[in-house]
């Protein structure tokens, strides 16, 4: 078939938190079973350099909710009524909206993330929102500690190393309180987001109206809870591992904390789930095939960052999001993409952002090119006249080789990196002290003062000592930094760095 | 687009100015070349705003006067004199609201 807007009807887009770009069979590992998304890959476009910008998950949701850049304005905070959301766009047009999700920090109390979808339906208990549960009477044969590794939490002597020991056991409790009821991978996370969206897509909808339906599974986000887990079975990436289950780890460092051979099993346990959420997903895209959905709807499949496990290109050393730090592992982000008359089995290398997303739905909706405007009831429309991204359709039509020469990522406040082909850069916004000790979410709190923004007069581009350079090509995980080796490069690139968020921050 | 002012009219421009922006830049500075594409938009859709730039290393009176130390500052000029300052970077919404409330 022929690309032709006016045959497109509907949009799906299928946020799957935390999935790691490389940890995908269509994005070369030989190791994750996951041959639904390969399948889908294979019909659709694969984009091999997309990157977030903001992270981590709320700025993420908010990039592709507005389509505009965060990083020049804010991290981790609500909506706000200056910001416009495709569902603020889409009021007043005939397309019903709804979103299906458990990704907690979306459902935080005034954040806001679900406005304007007609339908909403939220799966409670993942991670920020574990406090739900945390009043159920657990089965007594349930221990936290059994579900995670004995030196992760107590010392020699058996006191709690700290209070991140707390707050693991914690999350632990909590987490079984809903799992004691799971009684096969039908009761998993993932599993209740797609039940739940194909309810929606076969009964509940209006079948008569186009819709836009996102679907957001935090899955899989740890915990690492794959059924192996839950089944006392080895697990299949690991089956060798003796020790407990590692459900979940401290928001720390790995050093002196966790052992290579739990980041490991951890990294084993992640595959396992992935394989999972792979096979739930593969039921929604057959859904849509089923019900000859395909060839009327646009669907994206996409992650919004992926997971620090480790040392070296793992994880630089942390577990989990601990630091807000902008690495390769975390911002390269898996995209895929179906859109009827679009040639498939396409792998593009043009570097795309979060906001590239938004515009080519806005564009296969056309209302690329709409703008703000009131009712003839004297009431407030909306367009996407301040999207800052660039629609993909051109380029996956042949008709472009790239919508940008580089991407930029980083954490509000903390942290800004850009990458080329050649090289990439991570500029600090704090001291070396603060991004070491820094969680992820506290640049939210800064404000970039005008200070940032403005030069003093005789005054000279000023580059923090700990700034660090890559060599893309032989170096993508960043682990040698040649930044004392090629100042002039270093300088070059953050002087463009400057530029471009500037740039952002005047449109 | 832009009228360029030095420390001599400056003065003089400035009293005989209904309605004005003015943008102090440094030769150098990334933020202004962009900070001047916003207020071409803005001149676009304002065409009864005069648009001023003065270079802040070469004007250092004014600069002093104005305490327009930093690059960009954005001045606002209503009837004659000065009605608002701002250092830094604005988008086109934002520079509209800056003006309206000057």
């Amino acid at each position: 078939m022929t690309f032709d807007r006016s045959k497109i009807k509907n949009v799906v887009m299928i946020m799957l938190d935390t999935l790691q770009f490389n940890y995908l069979g269509c994005y070369g590992n030989k190791q994750v079973k996951t041959p639904n998304l390969d399948r889908f890959a294979r019909q659709s476009v694969l984009f091999e350099n997309a990157y977030s910008e903001g992270l981590p998950t709320i700025p993420v949701r908010r990039a592709l909710m507005t389509g505009r850049f965060t990083l020049p304005y804010g991290g981790w905070k609500p909506l706000s009524g200056d910001d416009t959301t495709i569902t603020d766009i889409l009021w007043g047009r005939n397309v019903q909206t709804a979103l299906i999700y458990d990704t907690a920090p979306m459902r935080l109390a005034k954040f806001g993330y679900s406005r304007g979808f007609d339908y909403v339906d939220f799966c409670p208990g993942q991670e920020l929102d574990h406090t739900t549960f945390a009043d159920m009477p657990l089965d007594p044969a349930l221990k936290p500690e059994d579900f995670t590794s004995p030196s992760m939490v107590w010392d020699k002597d058996g006191n709690l190393i700290d209070d991140d020991s707390k707050q693991l056991l914690d999350e632990i409790g909590c987490f079984l309180r809903q799992m004691q009821h799971r009684r096969s991978d039908a009761d998993s996370y993932v599993a209740k987001v797609m039940n739940r969206t194909e309810y929606w897509l076969r009964e509940r909808r209006d079948k008569s109206r186009p819709f836009f339906l996102w679907v957001d599974s935090f899955d899989p986000h740890e915990p690492w809870d794959p059924p192996s887990v839950w089944e006392g079975t080895p697990c299949p990436y690991d089956p060798d591992y003796e020790g407990n289950p590692i459900l979940l780890a401290p928001w720390t460092p790995v050093e002196g904390r966790i052992s290579e051979r739990e980041c490991e099993h951890v990294r084993a346990l992640y595959m396992e789930k992935i394989t999972m959420v792979d096979k739930w997903v593969g039921r929604i895209l057959d859904s849509l095939r089923e019900q000859g959905l395909m060839d009327e709807t646009m669907v994206v499949v996409m992650s919004d960052h992926g997971q620090p496990m480790g040392n070296g290109e793992h994880g630089h050393g942390i577990m989990r999001k601990s630091r807000p730090w902008p690495y390769e592992e975390l911002v390269h982000v898996p995209l895929l993409m179906h859109i009827p008359g679009v040639q498939g089995g396409q792998r593009i290398s043009s570097f795309v952002q979060n906001v590239d997303v938004t515009a080519t739905i806005m564009d296969v909706m056309n209302l690329a090119d709409t703008e703000d405007g009131v009712s003839d009831h004297g009431m407030n429309t909306f367009g996407a006249e301040s999207m800052q991204g660039e629609s993909l359709l051109p380029l996956m039509r042949g008709e472009a080789d790239s919508v940008r020469e580089y991407a930029i990522a980083g954490y509000y406040g903390m942290s800004w990196s850009i990458i080329t082909e050649d090289y990439s850069y991570v500029h600090w916004l704090v001291s070396e002290d603060e991004k070491n000790r820094a969680d992820c979410v506290e640049g939210a709190d800064k404000e970039m003062s005008e200070e940032m923004w403005t030069c003093t007069a005789g005054a000279k581009v000023q580059m923090p000592e700990h700034n660090e350079l890559y060599d893309r090509r032989t170096d993508p995980f960043q682990l040698n930094n040649i930044a004392a080796q090629k100042p002039e490069v270093a300088e070059e690139l953050l002087q463009k760095l400057k530029l471009v968020i500037g740039g952002l921050r005047t449109t | 687009m832009f009228t360029q002012l030095t420390d001599a009219d400056f003065e003089q421009v400035l009293a005989a100015t209904a309605s004005g922006v003015v943008i102090f830049f440094k030769k150098q500075c990334p933020h202004c070349k962009n900070m001047e594409k916003v207020l071409e938009k803005f001149a676009a859709k304002n065409p009864d705003v005069a648009l001023f730039s003065m270079d802040s290393e070469e004007n250092p009176a004014t600069v002093e006067r104005l305490e327009a130390e930093r690059a960009p500052t954005i001045i606002v000029i209503k009837n004659g004199a000065v009605a608002a300052r701002k250092a830094g970077l604005m988008n086109p919404k934002e520079m509209k609201a800056f003006f309206a409330a000057a």
